[in-house]
């Protein structure tokens, strides 16, 4: 009987432990994300920024301008050429460059001072960008939500480092957290299509990428308007060299309507037109 | 001589004796090496974030060392009342004061030697390009903030009632300088009177700690800082120490002990 009695125990503690198992592990996996949450709440943002303006003053070698000068860099290298997707060239005049040499010293104390900060205006160069992560990785840890950390990230990880494997992975990381950002899916499609030579998953990504941009609010649209003339014009080009030239001048028209360089699209429209009527 | 000599030994003697500096060095170690131990998109060469938070680490370790060694050094003689004894014998006040902070300062650079020996052997096992001799104007410069601020605690100890209110209003000062002091000039600019005129004189009348803060250029091996501005540097940190030690043996040869 108590052996009967002790198989009954031990059944009902195992169906109990399995049953109450997987809800235990989904429990403790929210807490731990819901400590963070409750322990630094909307602050966790402003230490995203914080790690972010990290990440760009390592680009530029330690020299960042502080909360107290007057004007910080209204846009950053490190940003704009993820974005843009073609390297910024120094150039000490340029208003951006004058924003981290600073202006003149003011006194003897802050002339004696300049001694010891590095004031010169200079990016990390070659395979050095690499110091930037740790901060890039922070301020997303921090603040998944923050698109152009991941997109900036996953940018020199490939350019630079050569390292599209540890890129998508963090862009797929990133797209877990924000699922309709066309930034995410552009930059994923670059990889395949730049990297992978793989056009089909590139093009798929890329039309995913355009219908999100699409998809969102007009406010929205106009403020990343930048990456809705990149997806159309890697469609384009996507589409020429498929030899689907009807596709490609689609893509055009639709890009010749929000490009700053309207006529210079229109040059290529034509040019596509006249091969498509030339193949005809 | 041999008197300052004779006092700053025993400062010296009680650092090692007491667990704070050992304590300090472990958590920075720990804290280093733990955050080493991490990697970021499996690239084992990303150096500069970990000298950035150990030089962190030793900067807030050698400001506690010599915060706490220097604050405490009247008081306790006081509270033990080895003070009348030591200045039975043929030792004036303005020797004790300098004795004490010899003794501290020594203590401290001893103490920074360990810590950069340390920031060292990291830096150099990790980065090929690190400059040895940009780590060691960076020690110097820090062990020369370190005697303005030993001779502000020490000041601190003879205004202040207890080692506790000493200690956070030097660290506060400090750390306040150290943020801030460069900026005050900039910030005073969109200030009103009389605000404005409080702000700038208290920009001049500081001592400039920021100036011996050359993390970044440690961290990003820039090897910018000629031997002039650190001489310069030097001199400075020298006149603002002997302001700060000969206002505290004024006020020591004032203060009643019993």
């Amino acid at each position: 009987m108590s052996r009967l009695l002790l198989m009954l125990l031990w059944v009902t503690a195992f169906t109990l432990a399995t049953c109450l198992a997987p809800s235990f592990i989904k429990l403790h996996s929210e807490s731990s994300t819901s400590i963070l949450v409750l322990l630094m709440g909307d602050s966790r943002q402003m230490f995203a920024g914080q790690f972010f303006a990290k990440a760009d003053a390592y680009f530029h070698n330690g020299n960042y301008p502080s909360i107290f000068d007057h004007q910080g860099p209204k846009e950053s290298h490190m940003t704009e050429q993820a974005e843009v997707g073609r390297e910024h060239k120094d150039d000490d005049n340029d208003e951006h460059a004058k924003t981290f040499t600073g202006d003149a010293p003011k006194d003897w104390i802050e002339r004696f001072g300049r001694n010891f900060i590095y004031k010169q205006h200079s990016h990390l160069e070659n395979e050095d960008v690499r110091e930037i992560l740790p901060w890039l990785k922070l301020a997303t840890e921090m603040d998944p939500h923050q698109v152009t950390v991941y997109v900036t990230a996953a940018y020199w990880l490939r350019v630079r480092l050569h390292k599209p494997d540890e890129a998508e992975k963090f862009l797929r990381e990133g797209l877990r957290d924000n699922r309709d950002s066309p930034e995410i899916l552009f930059e994923l499609g670059t990889i395949y299509y730049q990297d992978r030579h793989d056009d089909l998953v590139s093009r798929n990504l890329w039309l995913e990428a355009r219908k999100k941009w699409l998809a969102q609010k007009d406010t929205v649209k106009k403020t990343n308007e930048l990456v809705f003339m990149r997806i159309l014009g890697s469609l384009a080009k996507l589409a020429e060299k498929q030899g689907h030239t009807d596709e490609e001048i689609q893509y055009l028209e639709e890009l010749k309507q929000i490009s700053p360089n309207s006529d210079a699209i229109e040059i290529l429209i034509q040019s596509a037109r006249k091969s498509a009527s030339q193949k005809k | 001589m041999n008197i300052l000599l004779a006092l700053a030994g025993v400062v010296i003697k009680e650092l090692y004796r007491r667990k704070d500096f050992y304590v300090l060095f472990v958590l920075t170690a720990l804290i280093t090496l733990l955050l080493g131990s991490v990697s970021f998109f499996d690239d084992k060469r990303i150096i500069r974030y970990l000298k950035e938070i150990c030089l962190l680490l030793i900067w807030i370790s050698s400001l506690v060392i010599a915060i706490l060694t220097a604050g405490r050094q009247i008081p306790s003689e006081k509270e033990s009342r080895t003070i009348f004894p030591l200045l039975a014998k043929p030792v004036s006040r303005a020797q004790m004061i300098l004795g004490k902070f010899l003794g501290c300062w020594f203590a401290c650079g001893f103490a920074l030697l360990v810590f950069y020996l340390f920031f060292i052997v990291l830096s150099g096992t990790h980065d090929h390009e690190f400059s040895m001799l940009t780590c060691l104007k960076a020690l110097w410069l820090h062990w020369m903030c370190l005697a303005i601020i030993i001779a502000m605690a020490l000041l601190g100890s003879i205004l202040f009632a207890s080692v506790s209110a000493n200690a956070t209003i030097i660290f506060i000062t400090a750390i306040g300088i150290l943020l801030v002091g460069g900026h005050l000039n900039t910030a005073a600019v969109d200030l009103t009177e009389p605000t404005q005129s409080i702000v700038t004189a208290l920009y001049y009348a500081i001592p400039h700690l920021e100036w011996f803060d050359v993390r970044d250029l440690v961290v990003h091996d820039r090897n910018i800082v000629q031997f002039l501005p650190i001489l310069g540097a030097t001199a400075y940190a020298g006149v603002y120490t002997t302001l700060l030690l000969g206002l505290t043996v004024r006020l020591f040869k004032r203060k009643n002990l019993v």
